[in-house]
C-alpha cells in the first residue's frame, strides 16, 4: 500500500512539473519539484531506506521519461543525492526545514553545474557567467521559495502513510 | 279595507324600488351612493391592509428560506454557466488555433501532417524541449520537422507510443540550416540556454540587416526547405572576424505553444556516413 502511495504521488509530481511548473521560469531557471519532493521525502523522521530507494528509483525514472537530460547525469546525482541526505539525516540533522533548505540548494547547484559542464564537454557554448546569472542562481532562488511548501505536503503525506503501514 | 291597502303598500313599494333601479341606472345616484359606500370601503381597506400586514408577518420567514435556497440555486447555475462559457471559449480559442493550422497545412499540400497537442515541457532549465500528444501510434518518427502555421518549431528527438519530444530550435544542441529571405546566403542557427536563437556562418560580403526574413535552407537534409524561422534583429559584424552574427527573433512565442503540426511524410537524411572520419 505504502509503496502505491509513493508511486502515485510521484506521478503526480511528475505530471504537475512537466504540466504547470516547467512553465514557470525566473530568467531560464526552474523549479525542480521531482527533486525537491526526494529530498523531503528522505528528511522525515520515519523513512526507511527501502521506500527512500523506490521513491528515488521512480523519480529516476520518470525524470529519464519525460527529460532529455542524460540518464547518467540523472542517476548520478540522485545517488549522491539519497546518500547524502539519509546520511545527514541520521548524523547531523537537528531541524528537517533547515536542511530541506539547504540541500535544495546545494543539489540545485550541483545537479545544474555537472549538467553544465556536461553540455559544455558535448560541444555547447556557453559563457559561465551567463548560466550562473541566468540558470544557476534563478533556478536556486526558485526552488528556495519551493521548498517550504513541498516540505509540508510532504510531511502531510508522511503522517498520512505511516499510520497506514503500521495498521497494516 | 286592509286588502286594498295591503296593495297599495305593495304598489308603492315597487314603485319606489323600479324608480330607484331607474334612476341608479340613469347615473343619479351615484353621488348618494358613493357617500354611502365611502365610509364602508374605508373600513375594508383598513381590514384588509392589516390581513395583509399580519399574513406577511406569519408567512414572511417562509418566503425568506424560499428565496434563499431559490439565491443558492440561481447562483449555482450561474456559476455553471460561467465555467460553460469558459470551456466553450477554450474550445473556441483551441479549435481557432486548429483551424490556422489547417490553413497552413493547405497551403503546403505536398506535406502530410499530423496535429498534436503540446502536453509539456522538458524540466531542465538547460534544455528547450517540448512533449507532443502523438507517438509512434501516430506514425510520428524521430527526426520528423515540427512547424506551427506562423513557423518553424523544431523536430522530434523521441518517441514513445502515446507521445514525443520535440527538440524546440531554441535548444542549446538544435543546428538548422537557414537562407537568408532576399539574398542567395546560406547560414545557420543555434539555440542558446537562455532560449536566444543566433544566426552565424553570414558570409562577411553580405548585405545582413534589421529584419531580414530567415527561412530553412533545406540543406542538411533534416528540415524542408522555405519555412520561416524568424527576423533579424541586431547585426553583430567585426572586420577580423571570418563571419558575420546576428540575433533572431523567432516567429513563434514557444512559451505559449499550444498545437502543433508534424510533417509526416518528411525523413530527415542522415548524412553522418557522408562525414569523414576524423580520426583516421
Amino acid at each position: 500500500m505504502r509503496k502505491i502511495l509513493i508511486l502515485f504521488f510521484v506521478l503526480i509530481i511528475a505530471m504537475l512539473q512537466l504540466g504547470i511548473f516547467s512553465n514557470i521560469q525566473i530568467l531560464a531557471g526552474k523549479i525542480d519539484l521531482l527533486m525537491l519532493g526526494v529530498i523531503a521525502w528522505i528528511i522525515q523522521k520515519k523513512t526507511e531506506f527501502v521506500d527512500v530507494i523506490i521513491y528515488s528509483i521512480i523519480t529516476v525514472f520518470f525524470i529519464y521519461l519525460i527529460s532529455a537530460e542524460p540518464v547518467i547525469i540523472i542517476l548520478s546525482i540522485y545517488s549522491i543525492l539519497v546518500f547524502v541526505v539519509f546520511w545527514s539525516k541520521n548524523n547531523i540533522q537537528q531541524l528537517p526545514i533547515v536542511s530541506m533548505l539547504i540541500f535544495s540548494a546545494f543539489f540545485t547547484f550541483l545537479h545544474l553545474v555537472i549538467f553544465g559542464f556536461y553540455l559544455q564537454l558535448s560541444g555547447i557554448t556557453m559563457v559561465a557567467e551567463e548560466v550562473f546569472q541566468s540558470v544557476i542562481l534563478p533556478s536556486i532562488f526558485i526552488n528556495l521559495i519551493a521548498a517550504i511548501p513541498m516540505y509540508l505536503l510532504v510531511n502531510e503525506l508522511h503522517r498520512w502513510v505511516y499510520p497506514l503501514a503500521e495498521e497494516a | 279595507m286592509k286588502k286594498f291597502f295591503n296593495s297599495i303598500k305593495s304598489f308603492t313599494v315597487v314603485f319606489i324600488a323600479v324608480g330607484l333601479i331607474l334612476l341608479a341606472l340613469g347615473g343619479y345616484l351615484s353621488p348618494v351612493l358613493v357617500a354611502l359606500t365611502r365610509p364602508f370601503l374605508g373600513a375594508q381597506e383598513w381590514i384588509s391592509s392589516r390581513y395583509i400586514a399580519v399574513n406577511q408577518l406569519l408567512n414572511a420567514p417562509q418566503d425568506v428560506d424560499e428565496l434563499r435556497v431559490r439565491n443558492i440555486e440561481l447562483e449555482n447555475e450561474v456559476a455553471r454557466l460561467q465555467s460553460q462559457i469558459i470551456i466553450l471559449q477554450e474550445q473556441l480559442e483551441e479549435s481557432q488555433g486548429l483551424e490556422e493550422l489547417l490553413g497552413y497545412a493547405r497551403t503546403r499540400p505536398q506535406y502530410q501532417y499530423a496535429a498534436a497537442a503540446v502536453i509539456g515541457k522538458d524540466p531542465s532549465p538547460f534544455l528547450h524541449y517540448i512533449i507532443i500528444d502523438h507517438g509512434s501510434d501516430e506514425g510520428i518518427r524521430r527526426g520528423m520537422p515540427v512547424v506551427t502555421q506562423s513557423g518553424l518549431v523544431g523536430r522530434v528527438d523521441a518517441v514513445t507510443a502515446g507521445a514525443a519530444r520535440v527538440q524546440l530550435i531554441t535548444d542549446p544542441a538544435s543546428i538548422v540550416n537557414v537562407k537568408l529571405q532576399t539574398q542567395a546566403v546560406n547560414a545557420q542557427i543555434n539555440g542558446s540556454i537562455t532560449g536566444e536563437i543566433n544566426l552565424d556562418m553570414v558570409p562577411q560580403d553580405a548585405n545582413l540587416e534589421p529584419g531580414e526574413v530567415i527561412l530553412t535552407s533545406g540543406l542538411g537534409g533534416n528540415y524542408p526547405m522555405d519555412i520561416i524561422v524568424g527576423q533579424v534583429i541586431t547585426v553583430r559584424k567585426f572586420e577580423n572576424e571570418l563571419f558575420q552574427t546576428a540575433t533572431i527573433q523567432p516567429i513563434i512565442d514557444y512559451s505559449q505553444l499550444q498545437a502543433v503540426l508534424v510533417i509526416k511524410n518528411f525523413r530527415p537524411v542522415d548524412t553522418t556516413p557522408l562525414i569523414p572520419d576524423q580520426t583516421e
